[in-house]
């Protein structure tokens, strides 16, 4: 059993946690029961819940140092993904249902549990949060009620719960093995790794199994197009953005906590991650649901992060390939959140998500195309987003990993190419929907303010992050004038956006219908 | 332990309470609950041993709402018949057999529960009914009997017929077997427990006894076979070759349960087959912590048991409710119970969160034990092999549990017909569900009483967390089903 003082320190810590914990937990729920009666107050609420996740990462990082130092990247996130999708969802949920609350409320209650998830301290509160967090998923996909979003929530629920049992189950017996029962549940992870454990190639299997079936690497993906199809957009947009991201938090995590074989684990992230992003990829171009073709994105994208943790491993926990798993991960969670949110207003404003149902949605939908262009250049990586950073991260560390690991890193290479360059494809094709024409489509309906109000924040966020990763640039050595360039690059594509909205309505505005009549 | 005259005392008063002829229901109830707790009296004088103290405490509670749910249900389905009789004699005489002091009193009450089970899975009448009560009577009792009589005759020999009856269980010495001789006093237990190759009375007696006889037979009969074999092992040095050949039966009965679950359409034999394939699983943690004395897969097994006694019953007793609501057990006809009776269904999404698993239940604490040991036991082979069968009893455990959860809360076509259920019924049900949460909060508390307010706050976060969602079900997808229900009925 251990000492009483460690089991008052680790109280306090708790205490004081989870007091800061319940600032943002308690308005956040407040907000969302309130955000039909008391719409004001329930929308300032929530979106000083999500500040409050992000300032709580800095504050701690600053002072208090009481979560982990691998928790603030996920917290900030968990706030900048959520202030977007909190406005989106209630004007989304309005817009549908007639009432907010119950899509907003499950939508929050994802989010609470997965600031304990990312907040952890102990070793079983990882574990049951992570449980708890798998649970809301399959709620908020049965959310339709429908026979298939049943049938998607089984899958979901099979794979992913049987698998995090199995692998989290592994992870505490491994620790118990150490320490015993007794002191098991009062294990902090700080202490779980300091005691060096090391884990044989059938356990590694074991453990890692969870993480491989949450980030949907090939052999466990099935669960993940159905189930981020039927889930609702904004839900999606939450999947897509930040909860996908628990298996990187998950995988960071353990390798820190326990000596994982090392072959093993390098071998099956390399080896299903590749697989991964080149079936996922090539699967998203040949998609024509917008929503099912942005799912298989999300599935490439989290293969691509996986196959650059194994290079993380192999290269001896490299600081640089790590910067490149988080802004990457960055990149990928505002971006495809962002697309998210707007296949959301695509089902609002159309009442369909076939791309080739649609186009020329910019004519009625003008801060739609905006923000769907800057989340397109993000997930393409255009300079001043914060896509640009992670994906000119990502190369470079795929470099330097190369020259130091050698040719295990060749296949990672060769797969982010192919990502990237299927990317442009399906990229375009989705903006085809705004821009092109797949078949035009006139309608005089009015946006809810909130909708491009989300939108707008995750722009924002988009924006910001970019500007503010770019600071990491200089650790590459590169000019400080990276940040001149920056903004001049952002200048012009705001310009060019701006002529491309104006150029592309008038143009259209001119041409008759086949009937002959004017729109 | 309890000395034969008390024994003797406390069931007598117990029954006599039962049928003291009120009609007042609040009266009865009381009474019941003075009844089934009044052998709670004898532990302050250290009357009862640790391990008959572990089923007790599964078997009070359970067996107690049962009755009370029964005073109800008796009433609705089976007027005129006294099924309530029935079913409190049988719970009395499975409480006195956990709390026997020595080898009489255990015979003599688990022969009474026979019997009685017999009447009860036979209660509906008819053919069908008739056929399953006779097979369960006669094989269980059959083999019993064989058990018992065996274990009598060899400690006959050894310390005279006389001490063999009337000794009470923690005085005896342990005694070496033989494997033909070990096999013979096991079998009886393997067969209540519903071990291949004695397995298949399990399902007809299941679903066609009365749901409250179904919750106690399936939440409490089949874990007498465990405690008996806990119970021998105490006295018995058993060859260790016995405990694999269990194992194997063990594993084998979990994979054929689950498998043929995966095809029941009725929501009764679906849960028969369930009970079948757990206790295969739990044969398979006591055979391995028997043949490793690790405490850690005993501690793993009792959680386990608690938490299929607790939400199987629970399953079961609300199979009542949907037979008087809908009349028909055919899951294909049966969705969203949850616009009739909310209550219950409230209380079947607790259930099923924990057969699911979902921390703080029950359910999860057993799953989270049976791994953990499994993996810190030594020996490889038995490992993975218990490892595969917990997989296994997992994955299926998700699936029925998806798909009762179904029942009550997915929008579907409606077969059937709705009757009016009062609250009465529905409270009971809900009280028994969340036993499964109060009893997964106290059990990983019991674990570490040092770093008690550690596990009370995060155990209060998660229980938070899980009552919003339930909430969330019962606020939000609740009217909606009302909605459609309304729609669908004015169509």
């Amino acid at each position: 059993m251990p000492a009483l003082d460690l089991i008052q320190g680790i109280t306090a810590i708790l205490g004081i946690k989870y007091v800061l914990l319940l600032v943002a937990i308690v308005p956040l729920i407040a907000g969302s029961l309130l955000v039909d009666r008391m719409r004001r107050l329930g929308r300032g609420l929530r979106l000083f819940a999500y500040s409050f996740m992000m300032f709580l990462a800095i504050v701690d990082y600053l002072w208090l140092h009481i979560l982990l130092p691998l928790s603030y990247p996920f917290l900030i996130l968990l706030g900048a993904v959520g202030l977007a999708i909190t406005l989106y969802t209630e004007g989304y949920s309005r817009v549908l249902l007639g009432m907010a609350r119950p899509l907003q409320i499950i939508v929050e209650i994802l989010s609470v549990s997965l600031l304990l998830l990312f907040s952890s301290t102990l070793l079983i509160e990882f574990v049951m949060y992570w449980i708890l967090t798998e649970l809301v998923g399959f709620i908020i996909i049965i959310f339709d009620g429908t026979r298939e979003s049943w049938r998607a929530a089984i899958t979901y629920l099979v794979i992913g719960a049987l698998t995090a049992d199995f692998s989290l189950f592994t992870l505490l017996a491994v620790v118990a093995e150490k320490v015993g029962l007794t002191a098991l549940f009062s294990m902090t992870l700080q202490a779980v790794m300091f005691q060096g454990i090391h884990v044989g190639p059938f356990l590694t299997i074991l453990i890692l199994l969870g993480f491989i079936a949450k980030s949907a690497l090939v052999p466990l993906h099935f669960w993940l197009p159905d189930a981020y199809t039927l889930a609702p957009s904004p839900a999606s947009a939450s999947f897509s953005g930040i909860m996908e991201k628990m298996s990187i938090f998950g995988v960071l995590l353990v390798t820190r906590l326990v000596r994982l074989d090392p072959w093993v684990t390098i071998g099956l992230f390399l080896g299903l991650g590749t697989i991964t992003i080149f079936y996922a990829a090539t699967q998203a171009m040949l998609q024509t649901d917008a929503k099912r073709l942005l799912s298989y994105s999300t599935m490439a994208y989290s293969g691509c992060l996986m196959t650059l943790l194994a290079l993380y491993l192999a290269s001896g926990m490299s600081f640089t390939m790590y910067l490149a798993i988080i802004f990457l991960m960055y990149a990928h969670g505002l971006s495809k959140s962002l697309l998210f949110l707007n296949v959301g207003t695509m089902e609002i404003l159309a009442n369909t998500r076939e791309i080739y149902r649609l186009g020329y949605l910019a004519r009625i939908d003008r801060n739609g195309a905006f923000s769907i262009v800057v989340g397109g250049i993000s997930l393409l990586g255009v300079p001043s987003t914060i896509g640009f950073v992670g994906k000119l991260y990502a190369v470079i560390a795929l470099i330097t990993t190369y020259f130091s690991v050698g040719s295990i890193a060749l296949p990672a290479i060769v797969a982010f190419i192919y990502l990237s360059s299927t990317g442009i494809v399906y990229t375009l094709k989705y903006l085809g929907c705004y821009y092109g024409g797949y078949k035009p489509l006139i309608s005089g309906i009015r946006k809810y303010y909130l909708l491009d109000l989300g939108e707008a924040l995750g722009v924002a966020s988009i924006i910001v992050f970019g500007a503010a990763s770019s600071i990491y640039l200089y650790l590459l050595g590169l000019t400080p004038y990276i940040i001149i360039a920056n903004l001049a690059v952002l200048a012009t594509l705001g310009v060019m956006i701006y002529i491309v909205r104006k150029k592309g309505i008038l143009y259209r505005e001119d041409e008759p219908w086949l009937g002959g009549a004017y729109p | 332990m309890l000395s034969l005259e008390y024994f003797v005392l406390f069931t007598i008063i117990s029954y006599i309470l039962i049928f003291i002829p009120i009609g007042n229901r609040a009266l009865r109830i009381v009474l019941r609950i003075i009844s089934y707790l009044i052998i709670l009296a004898a532990i302050p004088f250290g009357f009862l041993d640790f391990l008959s103290l572990i089923f007790l405490g599964l078997a009070i509670p359970v067996s107690l709402l049962t009755s009370l749910y029964n005073l109800w249900y008796g009433e609705a389905k089976y007027r005129g018949k006294n099924l309530q009789g029935l079913i409190d004699v049988f719970n009395l005489s499975i409480i006195y057999t956990f709390a026997a002091p020595n080898m009489i009193a255990f015979i003599s009450l688990w022969t009474l529960s026979e019997i009685v089970g017999f009447l009860l899975v036979s209660f509906e009448g008819g053919d069908e009914a008739f056929r399953a009560g006779y097979r369960f009577f006669f094989l269980k009792s059959m083999t019993f009997e064989l058990s018992a009589l065996t274990a009598v005759i060899i400690l006959a020999y050894h310390i005279g017929i006389v001490n063999a009856l009337l000794l009470s269980f923690d005085k005896l010495q342990p005694i070496n077997i033989g494997l033909v001789y070990s096999i013979l006093t096991i079998i009886g237990f393997t067969t209540t427990a519903a071990i291949a190759p004695f397995h298949f009375w399990l399902p007809h007696a299941h679903s066609t006894a009365p749901s409250s006889g179904s919750a106690v037979l399936s939440g409490l009969t089949v874990k007498m076979g465990f405690y008996a074999i806990m119970r021998f092992a105490g006295f018995f040095n058993y060859p260790s070759s016995l405990w694999y050949i269990i194992l194997g039966l063990g594993a084998v009965t979990a994979f054929y349960g689950f498998t043929v679950l995966l095809g029941q359409k009725d929501i009764k034999r679906l849960l028969a087959y369930s009970t079948m394939g757990n206790t295969g699983f739990m044969m398979v943690l006591l055979a391995i912590y028997l043949l490793t004395n690790n405490n850690l897969v005993f501690y793993a097994l009792i959680a386990n048991i608690y938490a299929h006694g607790l939400y199987k019953a629970s399953l079961f007793l609300n199979t009542g409710t949907i037979l008087v609501l809908a009349h028909t057990r055919d899951m294909t006809r049966l969705s969203a119970l949850a616009a009739y009776t909310p209550t219950s269904s409230l209380g079947v999404l607790l259930t099923v969160l924990s057969v699911i698993g979902v921390p703080p239940t029950i359910g999860f604490t057993g799953k989270l034990l049976a791994i953990i040991a499994l993996i810190t036991i030594q020996s490889k082979s038995l490992e993975i092999l218990g490892l595969v069968v917990t997989a296994y009893a997992i994955l299926v455990s998700i699936v029925y549990g998806f798909n009762i959860m179904g029942v009550h809360w997915r929008a579907g076509t409606i077969g059937y017909k709705p009757r009016n259920i009062p609250m009465y019924p529905q409270i009971i049900e809900l009280i028994l569900s969340t036993l499964s949460i109060i009893y997964g909060i106290v059990l990983l508390m019991f674990f570490n009483l040092g770093a008690l307010q550690v596990l009370i706050i995060i155990n209060a976060f998660s229980l938070l967390l899980v009552l919003g969602l339930v909430a969330v079900f019962y606020y939000n997808i609740k009217p909606r089903l009302s909605r459609e229900l309304s729609i669908y009925a004015s169509a």
